[in-house]
């Protein structure tokens, strides 16, 4: 376990953008630390606004968030990766990696050090002077991943991270996520389209509904061996799909 | 094989051959003198003749010019970064860089020259103003080009406002920068020819202050010789900037 994972709960969460009526409102959801979450539901309905509301990104317009039961809490480290990569086009690999340490101001050799790391976990130890544009679509969110990764987070964010990748890249980014997880277990909130992917990934799906934005249902998955990729194949994955994707067309709007 | 008609070199090849025996064919058919219409012979001709006062002139006005670009782009910069780093000064300012623009060059030029008197100083200081503009519109459009995805990157991390600025705003207006450099480039020959024309010396004799003077002793052949030479400064500046990677170079 990461020592600084975060307990997380919200209370009653509500955010609304200036006038405009509520995108999220009493929404309560309770998070153990280490665990994976994934957040589905309707585009638009809010999965994005409540990550940034975690993330601190956003102000609250009212509830709260206790991180390990205090709202007050400093924040934990958070890392948040968004769909898109979000790579400095004219800074090479380790340059980007290392990007948020130096806006610590860490000082050179020791950024280096920790990025050369984080690079050879997610596999671009090979690449680290190529440019983004030099990067397959898989090595870029490999790249944003790392950076992720640079300040060891106890709290990561995802926003729907693999949706613009082709399948084969998906499954292989989503496997590597979950071993890195494993060495570290963040408390981590991943946003998806994807039931599959959202079921292989989590140990409990969150199905975000309605106008403003609760939380409408809540799906358990438990495996009982750890996950690779060949529990794509088995029946026990496929009936806990087949169960939450019927669960969340039952709340979907029609 | 490829046709002519789909060779890049050959279409502007030949409207060029065409334009030159039309140049040829308007002396000869309308029957004009030579200081009306001097031909390309004559002016190859007149550029051998004055190859010594005409690479005096390419030197002063090429010196002038690049004072005038730097001066340009050094201030043009930095200007963009304060106005991007403060919304007030922005607002308050931006009015006045756009009045300085609409003003035409000719007019700034008798300005300057009332105010400095004539001489290298004012000549590079009109062709500062002349290229001063597009490097500020250019910057500051790419200072604030910046993607939203990125500057949340940047307040997740906390980044401090300088951080931003000179981390993420500056290399991301740098393309742009770049592209305003070019176009100062260019108009920083075209500014210190007019300021030649109204604040050269013979004892510092640019291409424009050459112009004027080749056109007093009705030598026209010099003056499009003096002209094409212009032209050809500009194209090389111009090109000495697009050699710039656009690529900011950062660590
Ligand atoms: N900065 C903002 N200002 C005003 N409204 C906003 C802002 N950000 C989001 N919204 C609105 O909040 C609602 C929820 O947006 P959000 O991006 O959180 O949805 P989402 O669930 O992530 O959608 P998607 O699945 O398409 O990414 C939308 O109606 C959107 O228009
Ligand atoms: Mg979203």
């Amino acid at each position: 376990m990461h020592p600084l994972a975060p307990h997380i709960e919200t209370r009653g969460l509500r955010k609304a953008f200036g006038d405009q009526p509520p995108v999220l409102d009493g929404l309560d959801l309770v998070v153990e630390p280490g665990r994976i979450i994934a957040l589905l539901g309707a585009s638009g309905c809010g999965k994005s606004t409540l990550l940034r509301l975690i993330a601190g990104t956003l102000p609250l317009s009212g509830g709260a968030i206790l991180f390990n039961g205090e709202a007050q809490a400093e924040r934990p480290e958070t890392a948040f990766i968004f769909q898109d990569p979000v790579l400095l086009p004219w800074l090479d690999t380790l340059h980007n990696i290392s990007l948020p340490l130096r806006l610590r101001g860490m000082a050179a050799h020791e950024r280096r050090e920790i990025a050369t790391e984080r690079a050879c976990r997610v596999g671009l130890g090979e690449a680290l002077g190529r440019y983004p544009d030099e990067l397959s679509g898989g090595m870029r969110m490999r790249a944003s991943l790392a950076r992720a990764l640079t300040f060891s987070p106890g709290l990561m964010l995802l926003d729907e991270p693999f949706g613009a990748l082709d399948a084969i890249t998906r499954n292989r980014l989503n496997e590597e996520l979950l071993a890195l997880h494993a060495r570290e277990r963040w408390t981590t909130f991943f946003v998806t389209h994807s039931v599959t992917e959202a079921v292989f990934l989590a140990d409990r799906v969150v199905i975000l509904g309605g106008s403003p934005a609760r939380v409408v249902d809540v799906v358990e998955i438990a495996f009982a061996q750890a996950r690779s990729a060949s529990l794509r194949t088995q029946i026990a994955y496929q009936q806990a799909v087949a169960e939450t994707t019927a669960r969340l067309y039952a709340v979907l709007p029609a | 094989m490829k046709s002519l008609g789909q060779s890049r070199l050959f279409p502007p090849l030949l409207v060029g051959l065409l334009l030159v025996a039309a140049w040829y064919a308007l002396r000869h058919f309308l029957a004009l003198e030579a200081f009306r219409l001097p031909v390309p012979h004559e002016i190859l001709a007149a550029i051998w003749k004055e190859r010594q006062t005409l690479a005096g002139g390419v030197r002063v006005t090429f010196l002038a010019s690049l004072g005038g670009f730097f001066a340009a782009t050094f201030f043009g910069l930095a200007l963009s970064l304060i106005l991007t780093a403060s919304r007030t000064l922005r607002r308050g300012f931006l009015p006045f860089v756009v009045l300085m623009q609409v003003i035409p060059i000719i007019a700034t030029a008798a300005i300057v020259v009332t105010w400095l008197d004539a001489g290298f100083p004012a000549i590079i200081t009109i062709a500062f103003f002349i290229g001063f503009f597009p490097v500020v519109a250019n910057t500051l459009a790419g200072l604030r080009a910046v993607p939203a995805e990125q500057l949340e990157l940047f307040r997740l991390y906390k980044a401090t406002p300088l951080q931003e600025l000179f981390l993420l705003r500056l290399p991301t207006a740098w393309p742009y920068f770049l592209t305003g450099a070019q176009i100062a480039a260019t108009l920083a020959v075209i500014g210190s020819v007019t300021g030649e024309i109204f604040a050269g010396s013979s004892a510092n004799a640019g291409l424009g202050f050459l112009i004027i003077s080749y056109r007093a002793s009705f030598e026209t052949a010099a003056v499009f010789a003096a002209t094409a030479l212009c032209a050809l400064l500009a194209m090389v500046f111009w090109g000495a900037v697009r050699l710039v990677p656009t690529r900011f170079p950062a660590r």
